[in-house]
Order: structure tokens, then C-alpha cells, then sequence
């Protein structure tokens, strides 16, 4: 039982960090694109490819829908089980609406939208905020088995 | 009595002792040389293998014997714009002597980047393709000569400690100081310029006849700003920076995919009027990478400029020269008239409907200088390319190894263009004939550029550059092939 959640502990933490890695990574990146041509290229390349393919309006406004009905979910349990839950899952629950939040504010700000690491951004936020809710029922079932 | 007894009993002893002492060093004495003399014995056992490698001096028969023999090889230790043409260290003569290859000093001391190279090979392995690439055997009978005293004596040092045992340097100013003997230097090796002219001209010693153009801008071809680009860490005193995304800017002509295509004639002109340079001027290309600087130089002929060189070797010959790089920036100043109608030399650059209908001619061959993993189709070569192939009808012409941006089969370990002769032996197995109209393409004109620029040096004169290169042809949808020729 102990041990269980010890695992459930460190691969919280560890997600954490991959959360916190992969926005360095994308801050890295972003720096190098004015630092090396082949960065540079491969990144503008990526960019519009995927604002052509993928990022077209319609599909940002799917993605951006599914967002806020995620957020809905996360805010029904945040409220349902704040008082159940221990400190981990409270984090994780703030962290995955940040996440959204900060999705959002990507996918509609054309500030953000005009950095040449967009879709890498994108993708490690997105990535974040699955991490970030694995991170919730961790946190969740971590704190049950200690009742 | 008995005291004095005892006395000399004990002098016995002492004397005894101290004279078998005497006896023992002296036995460690004799012990000691004749561990030397072993040691001397096997120096002098060595000693004859020495003396059958030891550098001997060729005379100038030796050499004329050397070029008519194929067990012998004449090499060139000197560095390769002396090969190439130059005039180097006061000779009265320029080029090389008829028949040798080039084998610079340079290469075996010069800036190389062991480990982050692009081709990931060491300069043993470097030079090891050199020695097999040159047929340098051990059972070859090599002269090598320089005008200096110590480049051929590098050489030789070097081929000595790779088992080639008959070597012999030769002092090229007997031949070159006579007339009768026949030197051969490149039609126009002068488009390459040694880093120590080209450090001659900054500091404003333009030797005599140089150009008839009217000014010399020197110009420093890499991608990014000021900073970014590195200029600000190093340059050529009283280079212009010109980005290269100044004249390839990125740009999307096909839904969805950017490019770096060369830009309009109108932009290129622009470029050229903004950063000082007209139709009159002589422009001196330099940078870290000979790519960037010929592809500049490329534009440069297309659009009529006067006159067009590049710095033989780029940043690699001039930091080892030793010569000094300037940090600050210099600002160009705008011209306003380019005094001629741009572009006056468009046959120089192929567009695509271009190279389409000159594929239908006997006469004309399409090199792809592309690595040869590119060419059949297994890589794009590029991180921002998807497409994989070539067009039908081009001929592999060798590029790099495993590196889109390199350009090792056409470039000598310090970066200098690598010797006309080998390259030609390359073309013709690849079966280029220099007689057709080559037109030289790549993934975006890039590596093209250089080996269009070689090509100029070595004196071909029906040449161009397919500048859009497989980047452009494939994304615009035209047909494409894969696979090994040889296969099908």
C-alpha cells in the first residue's frame, strides 16, 4: 500500500518536472531560431505547415471549445472534491486550468500565434495539461489511500 | 700482541671491504654501460631503418623522371591558391607544375572541428581518403615540392608515418624560375582569392592590375542579423554583413509550405544598391562558409556586377593565416543607381520552365549536387522539406557525404576548393560531360552555387545554376524518380 503510493508520489513529481522541462524546451527553442538557420528554417517550416494543415480556424475553434469544456469538468471537481482532496491534487487541479488558460490565450492571441515555436508551444502545453490531469487522479488517489 | 694482530686482522677487513666495494661499483659501473651500449646498439640497429627513410632531395630531373613514371607521384605541399595560380611568396611563377597533385601542409595543421564537424569524420580520416583518393601507396615513390623549405618537409613527414618510404622533397623555384618548364594554373583561378591577398587589398595595398572596376566592396555572406549571425564576433575589416535571408527571404509559394527561394531581380538589385554595390564595383565574397560567399557571388554575375571573387577557404585560411578579425560593424554606404539594366547575365541562373525544356536537349546535362542518399530518393536532406526524390534526367554529381550542407567532395580539408583534376575524374564516373551545357542544382541552391563557382575557376563557361534546386520542383508538384539509377 505504502509503496503504491510512494510510486503514485514520484511519478507525480516526476510529471512536474516534464511540465516544467518542456516549457524550458520551448523557451530554448524559440531562442535558437534567431540563433541557427537550420532551427530557423525547420521551425518556420513546421509554423506555417501546421497553421496551414492544422491550425486552420475552424479547428481552433473545435480545440478551443473542447478547452473550455475540459475547464468545465476540471472547475465541477475542483469544487466537488477540494475538500476531499490533499495538497497534490489541488495543485494539479490549478496547474491544468492554468494550462487551459494558457492554451487559450495561444490559440487566440496573435502575438503568441506569430512566434516561429508556435506549434511546438501548443504541443508542450497541450501535453502539459494531459500531464497535469494524470497529475489530478494522482493526486486524488494518493491522498483516498491515505485516509 | 694480540692488539696488533687484531689491528691488522681489522685492516684486512677494511681494505677488503672498501675494495670489494670498488669492485661492486665498478661492476655496476660496467653493468650501466652495457645497458648502454644495448641501448646505443638498438638506436644504431634502428639507425638503418632511418637512413632508408630519410627525407632525400630531388633534383629538377628527378621530378621531369617522377612526372613520366606511374609508380611516382609529384605532389604540391604549398597551400592550394599557389596550386591554384597564385603568385605566392614572391614566386616568379604561378600554378603548379604539370602533372602534380595538390597535398597542402596546411591541411594537416589548419582549423578543423574534430568532433562537430558535418561529414563526423576526424582529419586522420580525412587525410586517410586523401592518401587512397590519390593512390599514395606505400610502394610509391613520392617528391614533394613547396617554395618555402618547410611545407614539403611537413608533407613528408607525414607520408613517412603512414609507411610511404621513398619520399623526397624538391625545391620548386629552380622550376619555377625556368621558363622552359611548363607550369599549369586554373583559366580562372583568379575568382578565388587567397586570404593574404584579399588581407593585402583591406588594408588597402591593391596590388597593381588587380581590377579595372571602380571600387572593392568586401562583403561577409552569412545567415542572421548582425549579432545573431556571428559577424560581431569576427569578420573581415571593412565587410559589409549581408544576410542571407535578404536575398532568399522566406516565403510561401506553395499553400502551406515556406521557402527560401532567391528572391525577385528587383530585390536583388535593391540588396546590392543597399549595401554599396554597383554594376562597376568588384566584389570580394568572404564568410565563414564558402557556401554562403559563392552563393552571393552567383548573384552577383547574374545580376552584372563588373567584377566577382570569392575568398578561397572562407574564414578557415584567413584565421589561419593568423590574420585579425574586426567586432564592429561596418555600415555600407547606398547607392541609388546600379548603372546597368539587372540582370545583364540571366542565362547565369535556370528557373524551372528553364531547366524543363533545356532537359529535352541532347546537349545539356542537369547536375545533381545533392548527397547521394538525396539524390535516390532515402532523405530530403532538409528538416523543412517533406519530399523525397529527383528529377528525371540528372545526373548524380556528388555533394557532401551524409550532410545537406556539406560539400566535402568538392573541398579541401581547410575549406579551399579542392584540385580541378579530381573533380573532373569525379564528373566524368558520374558521366558529366563538360562539353554539354551543366546546369548545377541542389536542394536550394546552395551547394550548387559553390560548384557552379569551381566550375568557373576550372574554365567552363557553359554553366549556370538551377537555383530553385529539388525544393521548388517538388513542392510545386512536378514529376520526380527515386531509387538508384544503376538498379533500373
Amino acid at each position: 500500500m505504502m509503496k503504491t503510493k510512494k510510486l503514485r508520489q514520484a511519478v507525480y513529481l516526476l510529471f512536474c518536472l516534464i511540465q516544467i522541462a518542456l516549457l524550458g524546451a520551448v523557451y530554448i527553442l524559440q531562442t535558437l531560431t534567431t540563433k541557427k538557420a537550420g532551427v530557423n528554417h525547420h521551425l518556420r517550416f513546421t509554423r506555417t505547415y501546421w497553421m496551414h494543415n492544422y491550425l486552420t480556424p475552424q479547428n481552433t475553434l473545435i480545440f478551443s471549445i473542447i478547452l473550455v469544456l475540459i475547464a468545465a469538468v476540471i472547475f465541477v471537481a475542483l469544487f466537488r472534491l477540494w475538500n476531499k482532496t490533499g495538497i497534490y491534487a489541488k495543485i494539479a487541479f490549478i496547474l491544468s486550468l492554468l494550462w487551459i488558460a494558457a492554451l487559450l490565450l495561444s490559440l487566440h492571441l496573435e502575438i503568441v500565434s506569430a512566434l516561429l515555436v508556435y506549434p511546438y508551444l501548443l504541443l508542450a502545453e497541450t501535453i502539459a495539461l494531459l500531464l497535469s490531469c494524470i497529475n489530478i487522479v494522482l493526486g486524488y488517489t494518493a491522498h483516498k489511500q491515505k485516509r | 700482541m694480540k692488539r696488533k694482530i687484531l689491528s691488522l686482522l681489522l685492516c684486512a677487513a677494511m681494505v677488503t671491504t672498501i675494495l670489494g666495494g670498488c669492485a661492486a661499483g665498478n661492476q655496476t659501473t660496467s653493468s650501466e654501460e652495457s645497458t648502454n651500449t644495448t641501448q646505443s646498439t638498438q638506436t644504431e640497429d634502428s639507425a638503418p631503418e632511418s637512413e632508408e627513410i630519410t627525407v632525400k632531395t630531388a633534383t629538377t630531373d628527378d621530378v621531369k623522371a617522377a612526372l613520366e613514371d606511374e609508380n611516382s607521384i609529384v605532389l604540391d605541399a604549398r597551400i592550394s591558391d599557389a596550386y591554384n595560380g597564385w603568385q605566392i611568396d614572391g614566386a616568379a611563377r604561378g600554378g603548379h607544375i604539370k602533372g602534380a597533385e595538390s597535398f597542402s601542409a596546411d591541411w594537416l595543421t589548419c582549423d578543423y572541428d574534430e568532433e562537430g564537424n558535418l561529414e563526423g569524420e576526424s582529419r586522420e580520416e580525412v587525410l586517410n581518403g586523401y592518401l587512397e583518393n590519390k593512390k599514395l601507396t606505400e610502394d610509391k615513390n613520392v617528391i614533394i615540392y613547396d617554395t618555402n623549405g618547410t611545407d614539403a618537409a611537413a608533407v613528408a613527414d607525414y607520408l613517412i608515418s603512414k609507411g610511404i618510404k621513398n619520399v623526397s622533397t624538391y625545391d620548386a623555384n629552380e622550376w619555377i624560375n625556368d621558363d622552359t618548364l611548363e607550369m599549369e594554373s586554373y583559366p580562372n583561378y583568379d575568382l578565388l582569392l587567397p586570404a593574404s591577398l584579399v588581407h593585402e587589398i583591406v588594408n588597402g595595398n591593391v596590388p597593381e592590375g588587380f581590377t579595372d572596376a571602380e571600387r572593392i566592396v568586401v562583403v561577409d555572406v552569412r545567415w542572421g542579423d548582425n549579432e545573431a549571425s556571428g559577424y560581431l564576433d569576427g569578420h573581415v575589416p571593412t565587410s559589409v554583413h549581408i544576410n542571407t535571408d535578404s536575398f532568399e527571404p522566406p516565403k510561401v509559394y506553395v499553400d502551406g509550405i515556406e521557402e527560401w527561394r532567391l528572391a525577385d531581380d528587383e530585390t536583388l538589385v535593391q540588396l546590392l544598391l543597399d549595401n554599396g554595390i554597383t554594376a562597376n564595383d568588384c566584389v570580394i565574397a568572404t564568410g565563414p562558409e564558402p557556401l554562403a560567399a559563392s552563393r552571393f557571388a552567383v548573384i552577383c554575375q547574374y545580376l552584372g556586377v563588373k567584377d566577382v571573387r570569392v575568398m578561397n577557404g572562407g574564414l578557415t585560411t584567413w584565421n589561419y593565416a593568423g590574420y585579425d578579425l574586426e567586432t564592429q560593424a561596418n555600415e555600407p554606404q547606398k547607392e541609388t543607381d546600379f548603372g546597368i539594366s539587372a540582370p545583364a547575365n540571366p542565362d547565369l541562373i535556370d528557373t524551372i520552365d528553364e531547366v524543363k525544356q533545356l532537359l529535352t536537349q541532347d546537349n545539356f546535362t542537369l547536375v545533381d549536387n545533392r548527397t547521394w542518399e538525396e539524390f535516390i530518393g532515402e532523405s530530403t536532406g532538409y528538416s523543412y522539406h517533406s519530399i523525397a526524390g529527383r528529377i528525371e534526367g540528372a545526373v548524380f554529381g556528388y555533394a557532401g557525404k551524409n550532410n545537406s550542407s556539406s560539400m566535402s567532395y568538392y573541398r579541401n580539408l581547410d575549406k579551399t576548393m579542392r584540385s580541378a583534376d579530381e573533380i573532373l575524374a569525379m564528373w566524368d564516373e558520374c558521366g558529366i560531360d563538360t562539353n554539354n551545357h551543366l546546369s548545377f542544382m541542389c536542394g536550394s541552391g546552395w551547394r550548387a552555387a559553390e560548384v557552379l563557382w569551381d566550375a568557373q575557376v576550372m574554365g567552363l563557361t557553359d554553366v549556370s545554376l538551377y537555383s530553385d534546386g529539388w525544393i521548388a520542383w517538388s513542392n510545386e508538384g512536378n514529376p520526380y524518380i527515386t531509387g538508384d539509377p544503376a538498379q533500373k
